[in-house]
């Protein structure tokens, strides 16, 4: 056993139960059915690798109760609908199968809901507009007294169906903005009855939930409480507030275990952290509450991805356990790898938030940037290869990395060309970008992993079509990658007209006064900005879209936003370069092609995206047995897209 | 000359414990082992008995029936005899009423010296040494570093003083050694040697067996009562104030509470500065003229 991650991997008693360390998997609206509801195939092979790979629990949903849900009835996926129970019964026991405890998570949506696309209601404790992007800017509606019994009876009906299916217990989602977490807000609870005002009165929807929960389960099961420790809004729940709540819920003698998260979820970088987060930033919410509190159970989350890091966490008494959402998702054998002492080989998340929360935030289940087979466990499973093949992959980006990584798992001979003297391609350019490090997390994982697996790396070698007859593989994947995109305006070849990969590899000389034109609306433009005005240039960002970076994860992108801001940037949206005439930059507005003009520009730095570079693919095509092209060799796109390509190729071949 | 080595059985510490009830951390849901000062009491006797100083080593242990497992490990190490003093009424018994057990267990037997461990791992009282000592009218030397036994008549044992001193004393026998960590390194058993010493006898006395009234035992005959057990405070960390407004809070939380070095800017023409930079540089009495 890794004895040096002792603390971590030792067991902890839950109420009723033993888990047998101290990771879970942490409750996150994966979307694997529309609204979390409840569970299906593609759910139960994401939770189930999970809890092969060694968590000690593995907390399901949020599933959403309550009104909202009712809405999807076929197949039916709200928890309160009896017919859901044959789904997480099977979700449950493969849960157990692999010796991990299922727990299920409960929250009722309330004003976070949305009409516009379910029609009905939103419930709200109180009548307070939910603010602050990316929210919905809807008015909730006022819960009346029965609406509040009807929540009540949710929870009820819900657990019911929990126990039914074996599981061994419910957690109720107290945080994360939903209804509960309403209603503890003083910012959001301002009703005049005995559900608002006072601490006592905020609290009894909570107690009510609470004893309806225990009263169903009985003993034998775990209840746990999910709340936020500081939600970091105005007039909101503070760390006072926070220990106040833990107190009175620890007092109830009901609750097994608190998780202490921060943040509503409508502020999404303080719920889930982004790269520009320091590790863990929230852990002491949590060690502040264990101190507070007897003896009941407090978890903490936040940012937690490293073995090291969540082995202190637990040493120092900080928590008693560390839920993990992102570290899971980027390597469901996180726990497994700490404990066999393989703790290289474990895929550490970069809180890119690229597949995970990006995806989450257009409707569609999650997945990893790092991991591309997260979320799709059942349709790219990784089996050895019926034929063994000689494949041969150019290009060392994380496309060709990944494609490699796959295709040598499945036990084909491969080598690897890469023209740099180092592996990791545009990824390896992204991390030197302020804030942006934990991307060197990606080369390092796939330069062991090529020694590992034995794939032929050869660094520094250009690779032609006779090189490629010469070598005469089973198999090639062209992962040549992309040239930056030019800026095809008049003036756009000017010698002041840099391209951002250049300048974060400080290969260009950038002048005082730069405009960043925001032409890809991802991350590069931000970035690249970010990197220039820390190092005090003055800097503008133009972008011809309504915001800067709209395409990007917003919890990422409202961290990259904070800093600029703070740094003096400025930031002006709806407006294209027309033309670039010395040191002026002359724009457009988009919609009424109102000229701007920009004088004293030193450097216009223009992000524009990729062009593919398929020169070699297209010089092969027909001459080899097998042919692909991945990542931006095939289409310019962002990293998850370029492992996802890896993966499937590396899996078909 | 018979040695007797006294073992407790508890909780490995190695896993995090958990305050069990108010006031134990007896959780009975982990494992258990050899409190570890204890084997090296045994593992000091089997040398002994090696070595031709010892004739017997009798292993002596009150506890649970599960306490027999550390008894197997210690025959399985060499120990000759074991003993289990087991009786549900010793359940709650504080150092001295353990020690009036073993006392009364150990009077029976012909034995020239006692070693215990000079403290257990899970309550850390270190005190049954002395007790055991005092009931059975013998000498005590507590936290040997370093043993020697001459002869049959006599125990010259090093102790640790503070400062690195060290001080040598000698008790005649028979007579109660503590040990410490360090005295020496419990040889390693087998697993095959530990079933093969399970199919040994445990000799096993209860209460009556040690003619003890309940009045003696337990937690009628404790000294002490344990009143409250809380578990350490988490090491110290960053915590911003509550009273800052939400984005304060958040803009400590992402720098991890560190502050920007504030200087002070000193400002006019070169010579003022000069003068002003000079200044300061005394005034802190960085610069002496």
């Amino acid at each position: 056993m890794g004895q040096e991650y002792g603390d971590m991997l030792s067991p902890v008693k839950v109420g009723p139960i033993t888990m047998r360390n101290r990771i879970y998997f942490a409750a996150h609206a994966a979307r694997f059915m529309p609204l979390n509801g409840g569970v299906n195939d593609q759910a139960i092979a994401y939770y189930e690798a999970r809890a092969k790979g060694g968590a000690a629990a593995i907390i399901t949903g949020c599933h959403l109760i309550g009104p909202v849900c009712t809405q999807t009835p076929n197949p039916p996926s709200y928890l309160g609908d009896e017919r859901t129970v044959p789904d997480l019964k099977r979700c449950a026991d493969s849960i157990h199968k692999h010796g991990a405890k299922a727990i299920c998570q409960l929250g009722v949506i309330g004003r976070l809901g949305e009409t516009r696309p379910f029609g009905g209601v939103t419930w709200g404790a109180s009548p307070v507009r939910a603010d602050l992007p990316p929210m919905t800017w809807e008015i909730p509606h006022e819960m009346e007294i029965e609406e509040i019994k009807q929540a009540v009876d949710e929870y009820r009906k819900a657990a019911r169906n929990v126990k039914a299916a074996g599981y061994d217990g419910i957690e109720i989602f107290g945080g994360g903005g939903l209804l509960n977490h309403q209603f503890l807000s003083p910012r959001l609870n301002v009703r005049k009855d005995e559900y608002g005002g006072s601490l006592e009165n905020r609290l009894r929807l909570q107690f009510e939930c609470v004893d309806a929960v225990r009263d169903v389960i009985g003993n034998d099961m775990v209840l746990g409480f999910k709340m936020s420790g500081d939600d970091f809004t105005e007039g909101g729940i503070t760390l006072d507030g926070a220990k106040e709540i833990a107190c009175a819920l620890e007092a109830t003698g009901k609750v097994d275990y608190l998780t202490v998260v921060a943040g509503m979820y409508i502020i999404i970088p303080t719920h889930v952290p982004p790269m520009y987060y320091p590790l863990g930033p929230f852990v002491y919410l949590a060690s502040e509450v264990r101190k507070a509190v007897k003896k009941i159970n407090v978890n903490c989350m936040g940012r937690v991805s490293d073995p090291t890091q969540a082995n202190k966490i637990i040493a120092d008494g900080h928590a008693d356990m560390i839920g993990m959402v992102r570290a899971l998702i980027c390597d469901p054998e996180f726990v497994n790898k700490a404990r066999d002492g393989k703790d290289d080989e474990i895929r550490r998340c970069t809180a890119c938030e690229e597949a995970c929360y990006g995806r989450y935030r257009r409707g569609v289940h999650v997945s990893c940037a790092y991991n591309p087979q997260a979320g799709r466990e059942q349709q790219l499973p990784i089996v050895p290869a019926a034929t063994k093949k000689k494949v041969m992959v150019v290009g060392g980006g994380v496309a060709g990395l990944e494609t490699a990584r796959v295709a040598a798992l499945r036990g084909h001979w491969v080598s690897l060309y890469e023209r740099e003297s180092d592996l990791g391609g545009q990824v390896r350019t992204v991390a030197k970008a302020t804030g942006r490090l934990d991307f060197e997390e990606m080369p390092r994982y796939y330069a062991d992993q090529m020694k590992l697996l034995a794939v032929d790396v050869h660094l520094e070698t250009e690779v032609t079509p006779e090189m490629v007859m010469e070598i005469n593989p089973d198999a090639v994947v062209v992962a040549t990658g992309s040239v930056p995109l030019e800026l095809d305006v008049p003036g756009g070849d000017q010698k002041n007209v840099l391209e951002p990969r250049g300048v974060l590899e400080g290969k260009a000389e950038v002048g005082q006064n730069v405009v960043v034109i925001a032409g890809e609306h991802n991350m590069q433009a931000l970035t690249t900005a970010d990197t220039l005005a820390e190092k005090g240039k003055k800097v503008q960002v133009i972008t011809d879209a309504f915001y800067a970076g709209s395409q990007a994860p917003f919890g990422t992108c409202q961290a990259v936003y904070t800093r600029l801001l703070r740094a003096g940037a400025t930031i002006t949206v709806l407006t294209a370069v027309k033309e670039i005439r010395g040191n002026t930059v002359i724009t457009r507005n988009i919609f009424t092609d109102v000229e701007g003009r920009i004088e004293g520009v030193d450097t216009v730095v223009a992000a524009m995206g990729g062009k593919a570079e398929n020169s070699l693919y297209c010089s092969l095509k027909g001459k080899v047995k097998e042919l692909y092209a991945v990542g931006d060799c095939m289409q310019p796109r962002l990293i998850p897209q370029a492992t996802l390509d890896g993966l499937r190729v590396g899996t078909k071949l | 000359m018979n040695i007797v080595a006294c073992v407790k059985q508890v909780v490995d510490t190695e896993h995090l414990v958990e305050i069990v009830g108010e006031t134990s951390i007896d959780d009975p849901d982990l494992p258990r082992v050899v409190n570890t000062c204890d084997l090296v009491a045994v593992e000091e006797a089997i040398q002994l008995k090696e070595k031709t100083r010892a004739d017997e080593v009798i292993v002596v242990s009150m506890g649970p029936p599960s306490a027999e497992d550390a008894l197997y490990r210690c025959l399985a190490m060499g120990a000759d005899r074991a003993l289990l003093l087991c009786d549900p009424a010793f359940e709650g018994s504080d150092s001295h009423a353990t020690a009036v057990v073993l006392a009364k267990a150990i009077s029976s037997l012909e034995y020239g010296l006692i070693l215990c461990g000079k403290r257990s791992f899970d309550s850390e009282a270190g005190q049954v040494g002395y007790y055991l000592a005092e009931m059975l009218e013998i000498p005590i030397i507590s936290g040997a570093i370093k043993m020697e036994v001459p002869s049959d008549e006599k125990v010259i044992v090093q102790r640790k003083l503070r400062g690195g001193y060290r001080e040598v004393l000698e008790a005649s026998l028979p007579a109660v050694v503590t040990v410490e960590m360090g005295l020496s390194e419990p040889r390693y058993v087998s697993l095959r040697a530990v079933s093969g010493a399970k199919r040994r006898e445990i000799k096993r006395y209860d209460m009556k067996g040690l003619k003890l009234s309940s009045e003696d035992v337990g937690q009628k005959g404790s000294k002490t009562t344990v009143v409250s057990l809380s578990r350490p405070r988490p090491k110290r960390i960053f915590v911003p104030d509550s009273h800052l407004s939400a984005t304060e809070r958040l803009m400590q939380v992402e720098s991890g509470g560190l502050e920007e070095k504030k200087g002070d800017v000193m400002s006019g023409s070169p010579q003022e500065v000069a003068s002003k930079l000079v200044q300061s540089l005394i005034s802190q009495r960085i610069l002496r003229i």
